[in-house]
């Protein structure tokens, strides 16, 4: 009895041990997508050392691109980069952000998993003396210091714009039926992409759109798709997220028999935001036809303003002009959530899916 | 002699848990100065009081031999019913904007409602206790979709959040200040009350009777339905405080609120030592439990260990944690047989129960 | 008609109640969906089922001997996600996937993840036998754990591009039907005859009825029941090779809430969650009746809110009925040990 209880003991408090120790020796391996930075020195004490503290909602295709722009940028001004992933959780973001701020780092960036329940985070920094930025998303309610995101409204128009120049050469008018596979409702992101989609396409009332909501979740990609398409023409397929959908939407209309190249009979429309390897790839291929490509990896100059902000300037409304920046031109403006720079967003297609200047190609 | 120190060697198994929760503070403490800061201290409970209430409406309902898998779309209920109450139109609500105390009886109101439909379920219409829960949490998941506007709900009047997001005091500090959650207060103080009606009341003893054997229970003459019922009342109304102090942390609703914390509820109570056989377990230790759970989770957080490891680590930790509950009642079960070996005349007792 | 009559009548239609339900939902779908009865669609009807067909396998053998298995769909992630990492390259562009850059034959590989399915189940059920630990949290730990793995293999990102030799089982076709509805509907068939004609059938219902009876015949509880969770394991990881053949695409959250519907699909098909009372051909009822809502709210215009409270109700109404079987029927003597309960029930 006696041995088995100092047994149990000496156990739990070693497996509490291996774990600390096992956080030093497996963060660098298990994050190989973005360097770790050391256990910060608060910031008082080493006065020139500037902390960023960045909270990634999920790390895989677009959003791992986004975290690393961003720690490049930082990284560039010798900054250090605290970065953390919430899993598509709110109140394990919220959980984070209330880590950065006990850690007192110079500032907050973030891309909200729930662009409202951010807004208490942001209260938080606010009376801490933290600046706070968001990526990708808006919050909702509240104003934070700045956003950078791609014009997501634009991006389902370029998409719509695609489609609806297909259908226009398919049929001699813009008619047809097209597959809207749409991402989680509940961020503004998929109400926007499916918002500048509609909104084009509610001039062609011929144009019959079939709208599924997939959450982001691959297995539903697949079952959307191969009922719908199974049981009605599709024409065109406008996908929310190509990251996650490419593979799985070409599956699945393989399945069907109904997979076929660009210029052959029967090829379904593929369209998509994002602009993601597998999008780049299968546009090469033939297989896809259009993808509304974000500038993710700069989305990291908001280190810039991040920059000017430390040294006491505020951000100027107007149009920012990059030469050769994809990006480019993009503008900023004020409204009640803050300063927003929208970046352009470009539309890709068979003549330029080459370029290396897009995000997938790298 | 030797009959002391055993007696306080089991003193100190049963609460394990305690000596896990020092060791994890001691060790993360001194391996990060951002943990041991006070701010983070005190929010160690801050950050779990959602998960904590359900955690103790859980344990109500182990310690009589039940389960609730529904609590965590109960709160996401609740709080979705509040917060479009509140909320005024623009910010996703019904635009009602009702005072903030009606917004908490109606909550409670909704919590003790699912109480009751569950516990009816169980009792009166003897469907099993697993599937039951799992249907009602998936049917009352759904009804928070169906509610809610699709999106947040948010901003609420601060009287509302004061629960979940409001701080006691402040205490200025050379950078900064220390600010003490009514959160971290609150849980304390109710698992505490908890802990002293379950311990020392009647109904607290009954509750134990109709965990550890149903049948003994009933020929004592305790209406064993009756105490079941009003347990999942209890587990209703901690998912309405539960829904509360969510909402209060994040001063907004979504429909995914309380999402995905079953297994968490689940793995928290059993490692505060509430056996899932019925019968066993206090409320101290599951609020042990609800303690170790959140010291991993923030410590390992602030020591940037990968999410991914923290999931892992907390499955072999649960395991651990099942595995002492197994030791534990090979130890009863053991000392029963001796019991009953000595007072039986006969041999050992006949263990076969044959219901009708 | 006497009483014993109409009892046997009442007892024929409970016990096939659930077909009944099918027919009906199927024939209001047939009338009221376009395209529903078009064989392309059936044909989908039945893919959905089929991933989701041979978990329901596995959990209703567990369910049969008086336990339960969370872990299944933990197998599903890990066993796609460790095979698309073995097969494919290192990606490129950061934040895309990250294979192993091993490029194992998939074969091979398919050899691999079944092995892993089958080990990882054989240690869920000596955990819970040898050590006495409760089935529901083991499993529950379990889940965390393969799961935990699967995303830190991952890295959290999407792998695409599994290869075609692997993908034959969830992707190809024979004669115009996919591979996977094939094999479904032969294990089920299989699995079906097995536990009615033969002595390991009766050993899992005996157990799951009666451990220590079934001890007192002769019957080895313990190790029916790790056989039970060696199936249960094994057939995760098929799934998971099935699943990752249809979707070419493998994430760590693949599989998520696929217990709850197993367990649905067995309940419903009249599996009893007490053990010792069911068939693998009422589990496959069930599951067909879930995937033909889930096909039919494709094709209607429903919000998927709504999905969550239909599959909800249907649940319960399942539970009722069988809550009223056991009216018509002697009750399974179950036994519970007068002190200490080992297992949760």
């Amino acid at each position: 009895m006696k041995k088995n209880l100092t047994i149990l003991s000496v156990i739990a408090i070693a497996a509490m041990l291996l774990a600390a120790c096992a956080s030093n020796t497996a963060a660098p391996a298990a994050e190989e997508a973005a360097p770790v930075a050391e256990e910060a020195a608060p910031a008082e004490e080493a006065a020139a050392a500037v902390v960023i503290g960045y909270g990634a909602p999920e790390l895989s295709g677009a959003q791992g691109q986004i975290m690393q722009g961003l720690v490049d940028h930082s990284e560039a001004k010798g900054w250090e980069v605290v970065t953390t992933n919430a899993d598509f959780d709110a109140e394990a973001q919220a959980n984070q952000m209330d880590d950065f701020i006990s850690m007192g780092v110079n500032a907050i960036v973030t891309v909200p998993v729930d662009s409202q329940a951010i807004c208490s985070s942001v209260a938080k920094a606010k009376e801490a003396g933290i600046a706070f930025y968001t990526i990708d998303r808006a919050p909702i309610g509240c104003a934070v210091d700045m956003t950078v995101q791609s014009d997501n409204y634009l991006a389902g128009k370029q998409s719509a714009e695609a489609i609806v120049a297909f259908l226009t050469e398919k049929y001699g008018e813009a008619k047809g039926t097209v597959l809207e596979l749409q991402g989680d409702l509940g961020q503004n992101v998929a109400q926007l992409r499916g918002g500048g989609f509609n909104d084009y396409m509610a001039d062609y009332p011929n144009v019959e759109v079939i709208s599924k909501p997939t959450e982001w979740d691959a297995a539903k990609f697949s079952s959307a798709t191969l009922d719908v398409a199974g049981s009605t023409d599709v024409d065109a397929i406008y996908m929310h997220s190509d990251s996650v959908g490419t593979t799985v939407v070409l599956a699945a209309l393989e399945q069907l028999g109904k997979k076929f190249a660009r210029g052959e009979e029967g090829h379904v429309f593929l369209a998509g935001v994002d602009g993601s390897p597998d999008a780049m790839q299968a546009i090469r291929d033939g297989w896809s036809d259009q993808a509304s490509s974000q500038p993710i990896p700069d989305f990291g100059i908001i280190a810039d303003w991040i920059e000017k902000k430390l040294a006491g300037e505020e951000p100027v409304e107007g149009e920012v002009i990059q030469e050769g920046a994809l990006w480019s031109p993009a503008t900023i403006v004020m409204t009640d959530t803050g300063y927003q720079l929208n970046l352009a967003t470009t539309s890709v297609t068979p003549d330029n899916a080459d370029s290396a200047a897009l995000w997938g190609n790298n | 002699m030797k009959k002391n120190t055993s007696k306080l060697l089991d003193v100190i198994f049963e609460n394990l848990i305690w000596l896990l929760v020092a060791a994890g503070l001691i060790i993360f403490s001194s391996l990060s100065s951002s943990f041991r800061s006070p701010n983070n201290l005190a929010s160690l409970l801050y950050r779990s009081a959602a998960l904590g209430l359900l955690v103790l409406g859980q344990s109500f309902t182990m310690i009589t031999g039940n389960f609730d898998l529904s609590s965590e779309s109960g709160l996401g209920l609740t709080a979705m019913v509040a917060a479009l109450a509140l909320a005024s139109a623009d910010n996703g609500g019904l635009g009602w904007e009702v005072s903030p105390f009606v917004a908490i009886v109606l909550m409670i109101g909704v919590g003790l409602l699912i109480g009751l439909i569950n516990g009816l379920l169980i009792t009166r219409l003897k469907m099993n206790n697993l599937i039951v829960t799992i249907a009602m949490q998936m049917i009352l998941r759904g009804l928070v979709y169906i509610i809610s506007p699709g999106s947040t709900a948010s901003f609420f009047p601060k009287a509302f959040d004061w629960l979940g997001g409001g701080t006691l005091f402040k205490i200025p500090l050379e950078r900064g200040f220390f600010s003490f959650p009514v959160a971290t207060l609150f849980v304390i103080l109710i698992f505490v009350v908890s802990h002293i009606i379950t311990r020392y009341t009647q109904f607290g003893r009954n509750m134990y009777a109709v965990g550890s054997n149903l049948t003994a229970a009933k020929d004592a003459g305790i209406d064993t339905d009756k105490i079941v019922r009003i347990v999942y009342l209890i587990d209703g109304l901690c998912m309405a405080l539960a829904g509360l102090l969510a909402a209060g942390r994040l001063d907004s609703a979504t429909p995914r609120t309380g999402a995905g914390l079953t297994f968490p509820v689940q793995a928290a109570a059993v490692i505060g030592g509430i056996s899932m056989a019925g019968g066993r377990g206090n409320m101290i230790g599951a609020l042990g439990g609800l303690m170790l759970w959140s010291i991993l989770d923030n410590g390992l957080s602030i020591m940037k260990v990968s999410p991914f490891w923290i999931e892992t680590s907390r499955g072999l930790i649960l395991l651990f944690a099942v595995w002492l509950d197994a030791v534990k009642v090979k130890k009863v079960h053991q000392r029963s047989l001796i019991d009953i070996l000595l007072q039986s005349t006969i041999g050992l007792k006949d263990k076969t129960i044959v219901k009708n | 008609m006497n009483k014993g009559q109409k009892r046997d009548w009442v007892k024929i239609i409970l016990d096939n109640f659930i077909w009944l339900i099918l027919t009906v939902l199927f024939t209001y779908f047939a009338v009221n969906v376009p395209n529903f009865t078009s064989k392309t669609n059936l044909l989908n009807i039945l893919l959905h089922a089929s991933v989701l067909g041979v978990l329901t396998i596995g959990q209703a053998i567990v369910l049969m001997t008086g336990n339960f298995d969370l872990s299944a769909e933990g197998m599903v992630s890990l066993s796609t996600i460790l095979a698309m990492w073995l097969m494919i390259e290192p990606g490129s562009v950061v934040g895309t996937a990250q294979g192993s850059g091993l490029m194992l034959n998939p074969y091979l590989v398919i050899f691999i993840i079944l092995i892993l399915g089958t080990l990882s189940g054989y240690i869920i059920g000596v955990l819970i036998t040898r050590l006495n630990m409760n089935g529901f949290i083991v499993t529950l730990a379990a889940q965390l754990v393969l799961r935990g793995v699967a995303m830190i293999v991952s890295n959290g990102q999407i792998m695409t591009g599994s290869p075609k030799a692997f993908n034959w089982l969830g992707g190809a076709k024979i004669y115009g039907i996919p591979v996977s509805v094939i094999v479904t509907l032969l294990l089920f068939v299989g699995v079906n005859y097995m536990l009615n004609q033969s002595k390991f059938g009766r050993e899992l219902r005996a157990v799951g009825a009666n451990p220590d009876a079934a001890q007192a015949s002769g019957f080895n509880p313990k190790r029916t029941i790790t056989l039970a969770y060696t199936i249960g394991g094994f057939l995760a990881a098929f799934a998971g090779w099935m699943l990752l053949g249809r979707l070419e695409t493998a994430v760590s959250s693949l599989g998520s809430g696929m217990t709850l519907e197993t367990v649905a699909a067995s309940v419903i098909g009249g599996v009893s969650l007490k053990g010792g009372i069911g068939s693998v051909g009422g589990a496959f009822a069930g599951v067909l009746l879930l995937s033909l809502i889930d096909n039919a709210l494709n094709l209607m215009s429903v919000d998927s809110f709504w999905v969550e409270s239909v599959r909800g109700f249907i649940i319960l109404l399942a539970l009722l009925i069988e809550a009223q079987k056991f009216r018509y029927k002697p009750k399974v003597v179950h036994e519970k040990e007068p002190a200490v309960a080992s297992d949760c029930k």
